[in-house]
């Protein structure tokens, strides 16, 4: 319970939970008090002095960053001594900071540009010669300059904090004291995830694919969802002249807080890239070649009824990227179903997620879930400060802020988690084991056995669980087939009437759990399978060859016909007979679900160039070729609509709701009664097949295993491409 | 009696033409001569330099934000070399410095929002082109190293 105390501020008496820091409070008060150094939820730090405030019956002035209130207070926030004290800080900070604002890159949004202006001295009275020290790149995607860095340490606590990497520091003393990396030569060696360029209140640290390029004067923000992982980060596009040219996570009300991982922050420029598709391209004597879009849409639609009515509907499978939004894919299964008739319509899923929702008996928890209370966090498998950002973000802040108990189940020890976690090391591949012995305590023998960990350490782990109140499991991929349904009826296990469990699975696209809820199978067809009775695959946005590797070279080069909606000639798109050039993210207005089941906006933030269009209009412009008219509204917003009526789990959903809330729970069936007996069998069949006999790995995933992984979006940005020494994306010519 | 009174009328006209030959000229004669020019006249810009030739710009953008009618275009780039060797004064420069004359009316807001003195207005008066593509300068038509001062102007003094 909060007690409540009774402060007086300025002359008015306020009612302030106590133990507050008085910053908060003049904050939520709206009570302006100027700071530098304060963050939101960071460690206090005093290290800029300027929300010095006059506290009664103490003899100097104080820092409200750091005092908390206390019954009876009675605080000054404005006074002549107050002003002076604060010009003398602004006075003290300039001392070295270079004046040459229109060079520095901060310039228009810097916090020390408005305090200099609002509090500080119109004539500095140092006349001292300033420092100079040069800029200096940090990383590839970070510069500093130490001669603009105020020392408000603000980097340092978010890199150890949020991302748990540490790799800032601070070198020298005094005056002379210096942000620095974790290199030998002060260097960055890290996960580059830019969140230390996004605090840093002065143009210190600037982004090498941002600096010069724009003032925030001349950008355009839209608040977007980001395309990468599956958490689902709210992030800022920033648009210039019809480029992106930054990403900023949205404020502290997104599901992110503000915190963006590399890719979310850094990966956004593949929609600015030249080597775009921006026509649509027509195969002929094997060289595509650009055509107009009617004889694209004609050519389409006329091999695909030739095809149905040579070979059967059945002969033609339908595709979807787990990245499109969800009206594209519901489109796209209205089209595969009703258009062509065929029972293919499926996504490229790196995970078969089927088994855990059907057999679903807890909620799914959201980020919030993990960020507020006391909880235990049961982690099996994955690897979330790669894969999954967000997900360790509200690990390491559920632990800190919270004192929540982390319990970390992996066949190899994880970087960047809280180090009071507790780690049950298992033999690689054991997972399902693990979860019989959560399931069912006779075994816990047998799973000592597959596992490697000891009786003891699996009652352990059980009393864990018994222990809690509040438990939030989160499956990695590591999970399948029944063992993933037996993750599934954890919820039916361990929920009580004191004890909430919620499960969250680490999924690896934005939109992957859109994927199965607009109803496509995870069921692709074998590659063995095209040209034998799969004569025709239509593919939206996928690239098998990159995901399932060179199996479907060959399975492409046998298709009588291949369709690809793309953004770029994918290694699949030089199998394709027609190419038709799609919007990218950036381009279109949406809806991704994230893996949590919370839906989300995607925003247009900029004109598409080129003749390219939407996936919905390309496949009903398809339909209308093959003579179906489809009951397709035009907008985006009227598809949601449409979806929102038909698609169990979205009933009600609008732009506006999604809009006033920003990120909207979609409500999912959970399984009122599970057949033990028949799970538990299904699952003693999977462990009893494990390979008792593999290694333990000792080794952590090397940082980056996943964060500098190349994908089909990221490497066609720039900076990527240079920072990780991907060759330059094929020319032109090759197409 | 009515082409009588034309003809009378064309000699009335001619004559007082006739009488204003002789007379001193009172419009300016451009361009056989060259016109005066205030000193603060705001004509075509100048992107100055400083003195050992490097651009004094910085590609700061305040220019492009205090331009009421949006005709300035800048692309800001970083040139890392020493001073002797780098283009301007600064590591920063403007890589990109475009004004589009269609759009401009002269106002003088550049110059007065630049805070490195690298824009000002000249004097050059002569703005016209035949095709609006033509109307839009780069940095390198602005540069005061690339401009001649017209011989049909004059500063006053």
């Amino acid at each position: 319970m909060t007690e409540w105390v009774k402060i007086t501020i300025d002359g008015k008496s306020y009612s302030a939970p106590r133990g507050r820091y008085l910053l908060e409070v003049c904050e939520e008060l709206g009570i302006y008090v100027p700071n530098f150094c304060y963050y939101y939820k960071l460690p206090p730090q005093a290290a800029c002095r300027m929300c010095l405030v006059r506290i009664e019956n103490i003899r100097k002035l104080q820092t409200a960053c750091t005092v908390r209130v206390q019954d009876g207070m009675v605080v000054t926030t404005n006074s002549d001594e107050i002003i002076g004290a604060r010009q003398g800080m602004v006075d003290f900070i300039l001392a070295n900071h270079p004046l040459d604002c229109p060079m520095c890159d901060k310039g228009g949004e810097c916090e020390l540009q408005y305090m200099s202006l609002t509090y500080g001295n119109l004539f500095g009275r140092y006349m001292e010669t300033k420092e100079h020290r040069d800029e200096y790149q940090l990383s590839p995607f970070i510069w500093l300059d130490p001669q603009r860095c105020i020392l408000c340490y603000r980097c340092i606590r978010v890199c150890d904090e949020w991302v748990g990497d540490h790799a800032l520091g601070v070198l020298g003393r005094g005056a002379h004291s210096e942000i620095i990396g974790n290199k030998r030569d002060g260097t960055l060696e890290c996960e580059n995830c830019g969140n230390c360029v996004e605090v840093c209140p002065v143009g210190a640290l600037t982004s090498a694919n941002f600096r010069f390029r724009a003032r925030p004067w001349d950008i355009e923000d839209t608040i977007t969802t980001c395309t990468y992982c599956a958490d689902g980060c709210q992030l800022k596009l920033s648009v210039r002249d019809g480029k992106v040219v930054r990403a900023w996570a949205k404020d502290m009300t997104g599901i992110n807080m503000e915190f963006l991982c590399l890719k979310g922050r850094y990966g956004n420029e593949f929609v600015n890239s030249p080597d775009r598709v921006h026509a649509p391209l027509i195969r002929r004597q094997g060289r595509l070649e650009q055509a107009s879009w009617d004889e694209a849409i004609g050519l389409v639609a006329s091999r695909l009824k030739e095809i149905t009515a040579t070979h059967g509907a059945e002969s033609i499978a339908c595709l979807g990227s787990p990245r499109l939004t969800n009206e594209v894919l519901y489109v796209l299964n209205k089209f595969a179903r009703d258009v062509i008739g065929t029972p293919w319509i499926s996504h490229i899923a790196e995970h078969d997620w089927r088994p855990l929702f059907n057999m679903l008996t807890a909620p799914l928890a959201t980020q919030n879930d993990i960020r507020s209370g006391k909880k235990t966090l049961l982690l099996i498998g994955g690897n979330p400060p790669e894969y999954n950002p967000l997900t360790a973000y509200s690990l390491r802040y559920a632990v800190r802020e919270n004192g929540s108990r982390l319990i970390i189940v992996n066949a190899r020890p994880l970087l960047r988690l809280p180090e009071e976690s507790e780690f049950f090391h298992i033999r690689p591949g054991s997972e399902p084991a693990l979860l019989l012995a959560l399931l069912d305590e006779s075994q816990l023998n047998l799973v000592a056995e597959i596992t490697n960990l000891s009786v003891e350490r699996l009652g352990a782990l059980r009393r864990a669980l018994e222990e809690s109140e509040d438990l939030v499991v989160l499956i990695g991929p590591e999970v399948s087939g029944a063992a993933l349904e037996a993750a599934g009826a954890l919820g039916a296990r361990w929920a009580t009437e004191r004890r909430r469990v919620r499960l969250l699975p680490l999924m690896r696209f934005n939109n992957s759990l859109g994927a199965l809820d607009m109803g496509l199978t995870g069921d692709l067809p074998a590659p063995e399978d095209i040209g034998a009775h799969i004569k025709a695959l239509y593919l939206v946005g996928v690239d098998p060859i990159r995901t399932y590797g060179d199996r479907w070279r060959e399975a492409l080069a046998r298709a009588e016909f291949v369709v690809v909606h793309e953004l770029f000639t994918t290694e699949t798109a030089e199998y394709a007979h027609v190419v038709l050039p799609a919007m990218s993210f950036a381009e279109i207005d949406g809806t991704f679900t994230n893996n949590a089941g919370q839906v989300q906006r995607v925003r247009r933030a900029l004109e598409s160039g080129g003749e390219r269009r939407p996936d919905w209009v390309i496949l009903r412009l398809v339909a209308k070729g093959m003579g179906v008219e489809m009951d397709v509204r035009g907008s985006a917003m009227a598809m949601l609509k449409d979806l929102a009526e038909r698609v169990p789990g979205y009933e009600g959903i609008t732009y506006e709701q999604i809009d006033a809330e920003g990120a909207v729970q979609t409500h999912r069936a959970l399984v009122k009664e599970v057949s033990w007996n028949d799970l538990l069998d299904r699952l003693n069949a999977q462990v009893a097949a494990l390979d008792r006999n593999r290694d333990m790995l000792t080794e952590p995933p090397a940082l980056g295993t996943g964060l500098f992984e190349r994908g089909t979006l990221i490497e066609h940005v720039p900076l990527m491409a240079q920072a990780f020494g991907w060759d330059g994306s094929r020319s032109r010519d090759d197409r | 009696m009515a082409v009588l009174n034309v003809i009378k009328a064309i000699a009335k006209g001619l004559a007082l033409t006739a009488k204003h030959i002789p007379q001193n000229r009172i419009t300016i004669q451009y361009p056989d001569e060259p016109v005066l020019i205030e000193r603060r006249f705001r004509g075509l810009h100048i992107l100055n330099l400083d003195e050992n030739g490097k651009e004094k710009c910085v590609g700061c953008y305040l220019c492009a934000i205090a331009c009421p009618a949006d005709a300035i275009y800048i692309e800001a780039a970083e040139d890392p070399r020493p001073y002797e060797e780098r283009i301007g004064v600064d590591r920063r420069y403007a890589k990109v410095y475009n004004i589009d004359y269609g759009k401009c009316i002269f106002c003088g807001y550049c110059e007065e929002a630049c805070p490195e003195d690298a824009i000002t207005m000249g004097p050059d008066f002569e703005l016209a082109w035949e095709r609006r593509e033509d109307m839009i300068l780069t940095k390198d038509q602005l540069l005061a190293s690339n401009r001649k001062i017209s011989p049909r102007l004059k500063l006053i003094p």
